[in-house]
């Protein structure tokens, strides 16, 4: 398991995955700090959000392009193959293989939190609306909540690249189900008034009857890395536990409909 | 060496590119919406949009509103906003974040300078919206709003209403300014006995006023006593006014040597007055 671990951060590092990502995080950090110094108050405020914002969009976008091609590599160059031919089960397989692109996605949030941490540190700049302990607080949430959301993302453009033989479709699927799961709040509020956001017609009645459906099987993603944890801190948020009950249920579905599939692929 | 060709299909590429550049005049005059102030966009699609990250579109939505009117290079008098349209930014805005002050900042201190005064109103009618809301965090919202009032719409009535409010604020370690807020509107009104009566109601109901505050709110009695009871000595007065104030009373006798044993200069009189003003 260790090797395959070693494996995705050894290709990672040769895809220049790190390099890359670091070089948009710090150009999103400076594009955040000078957008945010335009603004007539708040600067800090505002700097933060957006950093916070993009940097999670930027990790999302990086780490599923990366997880669906390499993959889908894998396949092609019979590495799948080699590996399996050494004496490891279908199932450890998936799992390591899910391990170590938490460890690249963990590895990539990291610069993040410190940049937060470090550079929008009360005092270096203004950020006076909470103090100093509700700021770790909501920083450590935020942050927890990121590592998490990338750990369901990767798990999903994994199986999507075990089940789909294009990368580019992975790729496009992933993007989708980050997105709808993003839009999972909106559905479900849209389901507590029927009728005012898609019209009360039959069409109207048919989408609200599917989303209600998909609303079912997908994750609220948009309840993880909230932009305002890291500014007003987390003290009455409700809804905090979410997240981590959240990611642990969707990551085993996922792994498990993974492991599913991998075990009656054909080679 | 290479020989120069002719093929027939090469035709097509300058036919293709004159068709291309006839298009382009046709497409010019389709351009991009220079419209000052953008249209306001439904909670539930902001909502949609923001994919549950609603702090960072708020950013990007106050960034926006920040700059309307100043982009592809212009510059546009305030004047020529749509401030009905603003005023409903303002509300859609504090949907995402109520805590931020941002976009009440925004409304005081620069779109309130419009050229066209009659629609400061949208923004001071924003600020009391804003403000009443949470009164404990925006109480400086309303005092805006009381100013944008008084000052700039010379809307006395409802300058006095939004006093009123503010000086409910429900914290005790508000500048005293915000309690007597009424007393100064009343006293712009001509009120002068009403402007007495929310001093004295001060005095009677807070503790701990500050030494400097107890000064000028005695002298604001004080003036106003004389005004109201004249030709009557000073102690009758004030054992007329401590019929309803006995705290006044006290008040007085405690600080009698900084009032009226030192005769005061015209001078001083006169920063009395543009304090109280």
């Amino acid at each position: 398991m260790k090797t395959i671990i070693k494996y995705t951060i050894l290709t990672a590092s040769r895809d220049l995955l790190f390099i890359g990502l670091c070089a948009i995080i710090f150009m999103a950090y400076g594009f955040s700090v000078f957008v945010g110094n335009t603004a007539l108050v708040e600067q800090g405020q505002m700097s933060m959000a957006y950093f916070a914002g993009s940097s999670r969009i930027i990790i999302v976008t990086g780490l599923i392009v990366f997880v669906c091609f390499h993959v889908r590599r894998s396949f092609d160059n019979r590495e799948v193959e080699s590996i399996l031919s050494k004496p490891i089960s279908r199932s450890r397989f998936v799992i390591a293989y899910w391990l170590g692109f938490c460890f690249l996605a963990f590895v990539s949030i990291v610069p993040i939190i410190l940049i937060i941490g470090i550079f929008f540190m009360p005092g270096l700049i203004s950020m006076n609306l909470v103090s100093p302990s509700e700021h770790w607080l909501g920083l450590l949430a935020w942050s927890g909540s990121l590592v998490m959301e990338v750990s369901i993302i990767v798990a999903f453009a994994m199986l999507a690249s075990l089940i789909m033989k294009s990368a580019v479709s992975s790729v496009l699927s992933s993007f989708s189900f980050y997105l709808i799961s993003r839009l999972m709040g909106f559905f479900i509020a849209t389901m507590d008034a029927p009728g005012a956001m898609m019209g009360g017609g039959k069409y109207g009645h048919v989408l609200e009857f599917i989303l209600e459906k998909v609303a079912y099987i997908l994750p609220r993603l948009d309840l993880f890395a909230k932009s305002k944890w890291i500014i007003y801190g987390v003290s009455g948020q409700e809804d905090l536990w979410v997240f981590p009950v959240q990611s642990i249920v969707f990551i085993l579905l996922l792994l498990s409909v993974s492991v599913y599939d991998f075990k009656r692929k054909q080679f | 060496m290479s020989q120069k060709r002719f093929y027939r299909s090469d035709i097509f590429v300058v036919i293709f590119l004159a068709v291309q550049i006839l298009l382009w005049h046709e497409t010019k005059k389709f351009k991009p919406d220079f419209s000052i102030v953008p249209d306001v966009p439904s909670k539930e699609s902001v909502k949609a949009i923001s994919l549950g990250d609603e702090q960072f579109y708020f950013r990007t939505l106050t960034f926006q509103l920040q700059n309307a009117g100043d982009t592809f290079g212009r510059f546009t008098a305030l004047r020529e906003y749509n401030f009905v349209k603003l005023y409903n930014w303002f509300k859609l805005l504090d949907t995402l974040d109520p805590k931020s002050h941002f976009v009440p900042s925004i409304a005081a201190y620069y779109f309130s300078q419009t050229q066209n005064t009659p629609d400061v109103k949208y923004v001071a009618q924003y600020l009391e919206e804003h403000a009443e809301k949470d009164l404990y965090n925006k109480w400086w919202w309303m005092g805006q709003a009381v100013y944008l009032a008084n000052h700039k719409l010379k809307d006395k009535d409802w300058a006095l209403r939004l006093a009123y409010k503010l000086s409910e604020t429900p914290r005790d370690d508000v500048p005293m300014w915000v309690k007597q807020m009424p007393a100064f509107i009343h006293e712009k009104r001509g009120e002068k006995d009403q402007a007495m009566g929310i001093v004295c109601n001060i005095i009677k109901n807070i503790d701990n006023i500050e030494q400097g505050e107890i000064n000028f709110m005695t002298h604001f009695v004080l003036e106003r006593l004389d005004e109201q009871y004249q030709g009557l000595p000073m102690n009758e007065q004030i054992a007329n006014l401590a019929k309803d104030c006995p705290q006044f009373e006290r008040l007085y006798e405690n600080n009698l040597s900084d009032f009226e044993k030192k005769p005061k200069s015209e001078d001083a009189d006169k920063e009395d007055d543009s304090a109280s003003n």
